[in-house]
This record gives C-alpha cells, sequence and structure tokens, in this order.
C-alpha cells in the first residue's frame, strides 16, 4: 500500500467517524412518540396533537392511520401533554416527560360518545377591502 | 330472505352515514372580476369528504370603496358545479375542472396531497364561537394561512386544504385572491345532497395527464384565435396578446419542483 493510500484511508476513516458522531448526537435528542388508538377496533383517522404542558403551545400533530398507528417526534425535553380526539369519541389526553429516552409508546383506548351537532351560525362579517387584512 | 338483506343493507348504511357535519363557506375570489361563491364541505366518518363550489354568484363593486356593496347578483345556471372529493382510506382525491375554451368537463384523480402544515403559532381568534388556531403552508404555488377549529378534530377544509389539526374554518392565500370564510356549520341536508348529484363529468383523467392537457399544446386557444379572425373583415390584423403565466390557485406541482430542483 503507498504513502497516498494510507493518506486516502485515514481520511476516509476519520470521515467515517465523524459521521458516526453525528448520527449519535441527533439519535440523543429527538425523542419518537408512537402507539395504537383503538376502542375495540383500531381508529382511523383520530388527530393526536403534541401540547407542551407548560405553554399549551402545539409542537407537532397527526392522525392515526387506517391501523390505528400514529407517530410524533419532538427535540424538546420536559413535559408535555398528548390529546387524542376525535368526533363521536371523548378526548383523551396524556401526560408524561421527556428526560432521555429515544422512544415513547403511549396508546390510547378512547370511549364512545354520542355525537351531536348544533347548527351553528357563525355572523357574517363585512366585504372586507384588502388592506383591512394586514 | 332477499328483503331481509335489504334491511340489513339499509341499517349498516345508517349506521355509516352517522357522523356527518356540513360547513358553509362563502369563497371571495379577488380576481379580474371580484365575485363572491357559495360553497359547502361536507365530511363523512372523519375519512372523507366532499367539497362543492357553486357557479351562481355575487359581483362586487370595486369602485365604491366607503362600503363594499354587492351590486349586481348573476344567477346563471349555465355554469359548472365544481367538486373536490378525497377519500382517506383510499387516498384518493378527485376534481371536477374545465379548461378554457374546451367544453369538455373532467374528473381529474390524484393521490391526497401532502400538505405540512406550520402551526407554530400562538394567535387564536373566534369565528362565531369557535376558537380557532393559526396555521401556515405553501401549497403549489401559493402561501395560504388558515384558521382551523381547535375544537373540530377534523383534518378537512375546503378546496384542496388538507391534513392540518383541526377543520379549517377560514382560509386565504398570500396575495388574498383567495379566500374562503365559513359562514355555517350544520348536518347534512337534502338541499346538499341536491347539489351534489349536480355533478357531472365527461372524461376521467390524471392530474398529470390534464396539466399537459391545459398547458401543453394550446389547441384549443388556436382554434379560438382563429374563430374571432373569422369573424373579423378581411385584411384586419389581429393582435391577441395571451398571458402564458399560470393563473389560478395551483401554479406549480410537485413533480415540477423536483425537476427544477436538479
Amino acid at each position: 500500500m503507498g504513502r497516498r493510500n494510507k493518506r486516502k484511508l485515514k481520511h476516509l476513516l476519520l470521515f467515517i467517524t465523524l459521521l458516526f458522531c453525528q448520527n449519535n448526537y441527533f439519535s440523543q435528542t429527538k425523542t419518537k412518540i408512537s402507539g395504537i388508538v383503538n376502542n375495540n377496533e383500531k381508529l382511523f383517522s383520530v388527530s393526536i396533537i403534541l401540547k407542551d404542558s407548560i405553554n399549551n403551545s402545539f409542537l407537532d400533530y397527526t392522525y392515526s392511520t387506517d391501523e390505528g398507528n400514529y407517530s410524533l417526534s419532538t427535540l424538546k425535553k420536559g413535559k408535555f401533554n398528548l390529546t387524542f380526539s376525535s368526533l363521536g369519541y371523548r378526548t383523551k389526553n396524556v401526560s408524561f416527560a421527556i428526560t432521555n429516552q429515544t422512544e415513547i409508546k403511549i396508546d390510547a383506548q378512547l370511549k364512545e360518545k354520542p355525537f351531536e351537532l348544533n347548527e351553528i351560525i357563525i355572523e357574517a362579517d363585512k366585504v372586507q377591502q384588502i388592506v383591512d387584512f394586514y | 330472505m332477499k328483503k331481509i338483506l335489504l334491511i340489513i343493507f339499509f341499517n349498516i348504511q345508517l349506521q355509516a352515514q352517522e357522523r356527518e357535519i356540513l360547513v358553509e363557506y362563502e369563497v371571495h375570489y379577488n380576481t379580474a372580476s371580484p365575485r363572491v361563491k357559495t360553497s359547502f364541505l361536507a365530511i363523512y366518518n372523519n375519512t372523507s369528504s366532499k367539497f362543492i363550489e357553486l357557479p351562481n354568484y355575487k359581483l362586487l363593486n370595486e369602485k365604491n370603496n366607503e362600503n363594499v356593496d354587492i351590486v349586481n347578483i348573476n344567477f346563471s345556471q349555465k355554469g359548472t358545479v365544481k367538486e373536490v372529493k378525497i377519500d382517506f382510506t383510499e387516498n384518493n382525491l378527485e376534481s371536477i375542472e374545465k379548461i378554457f375554451m374546451n367544453k369538455l368537463i373532467f374528473k381529474v384523480k390524484e393521490n391526497i396531497p401532502k400538505i405540512k402544515w406550520d402551526i407554530n403559532f400562538t394567535e387564536t381568534k373566534l369565528i362565531g364561537k369557535n376558537k380557532c388556531a393559526k396555521a401556515k403552508t405553501f401549497f403549489r404555488g401559493r402561501s395560504y394561512t388558515i384558521w382551523y377549529s381547535q375544537e373540530i378534530p377534523l383534518g378537512f377544509g375546503p378546496w384542496k386544504l388538507v391534513g392540518a389539526p383541526g377543520l379549517i374554518l377560514e382560509a386565504y392565500d398570500e396575495t388574498l385572491t383567495y379566500r374562503w370564510i365559513a359562514k355555517k356549520i350544520q348536518k347534512v341536508d337534502s338541499q346538499f345532497e341536491n347539489y351534489s348529484n349536480m355533478v357531472t363529468y365527461d372524461e376521467e383523467i390524471t392530474l398529470k395527464k390534464f396539466i399537459e392537457k391545459k398547458y401543453g399544446n394550446q389547441t384549443d386557444i388556436v382554434n379560438f384565435n382563429k374563430k374571432i379572425k373569422s369573424k373579423l373583415p378581411r385584411g384586419t390584423k389581429l393582435v391577441i396578446e395571451m398571458n402564458t403565466n399560470r393563473q389560478g390557485k395551483e401554479l406549480i406541482f410537485e413533480w415540477e419542483e423536483e425537476t427544477k430542483e436538479n
């Protein structure tokens, strides 16, 4: 093996180690939250919202797949609320904390609730001019 | 036996139609001649929706600036009823579209677009009694701002705006050319079914093929120019300036964005 090749190999090794470091760094910060939503059967299209428990701001959201699965992720640490809601079901809130975990599993069972809809009429607002919007 | 089967089937259908919701929107087109249309969004069982826009419109008077009044009401029945149908169980979106100077009505099929909504906003406002939060996205060449209900967990909205954390009650694009605002939330009624039955089409086509047809070789427009020319006296020079820029809601498509990046 020539000197040149050796140098090349060294560079490659360094590059690979750097790549691994980076990988490690990311996997430590990102937390995946996943699970299954059901009531007797798997529930499709349930809205799942991840909120910061302190200021209640939305961090991430998704809808359950036709197999009742969902998956969310966050880079933050601390206390969180996970809200499961769907029309015709009782909304469920789950509180949890993220410290060092890379993966959290939260399954939810939703109870049925009669779906009632009262007619809502939204007050007619005046046709606005473009200037008013901003 | 047949009767029993029929009854059972009917029962299932009734149950399946249990969770329905109908939203009425006013659509503001701030285009060359500003107009307001009425549209409806029906959502079935949290998984599919039907959005219908009626052809009737009210023209808005631009000149009268003090209080923008509705002056001209035009109820022509000739126009097409537009529809956007979304079915999440089959990942399918169908829309009724027309091409300028083409008599055919197309049913355009595509996969449901995956819209990434930026929900990182703290602003809220009330639309009716609904507490709504703000979200933004960039979709097919336009930036949209929406206000979605925090109490109605349905990822549907007017036109093709899907996948927000809640039901969209107001949406507008950055240039305010298009704006949808909810007027009423109720149960699906027979009137909506009537409108829905008015939807017709001549040809089924994929989105990619439709766009090729719409913007590819513009034979329809060439024919249109010929038609005008034939009605003018001999020797008249006809100059037609066509706007080659795309107009309408969708200005660029996903596959075009990919090629641009390359």
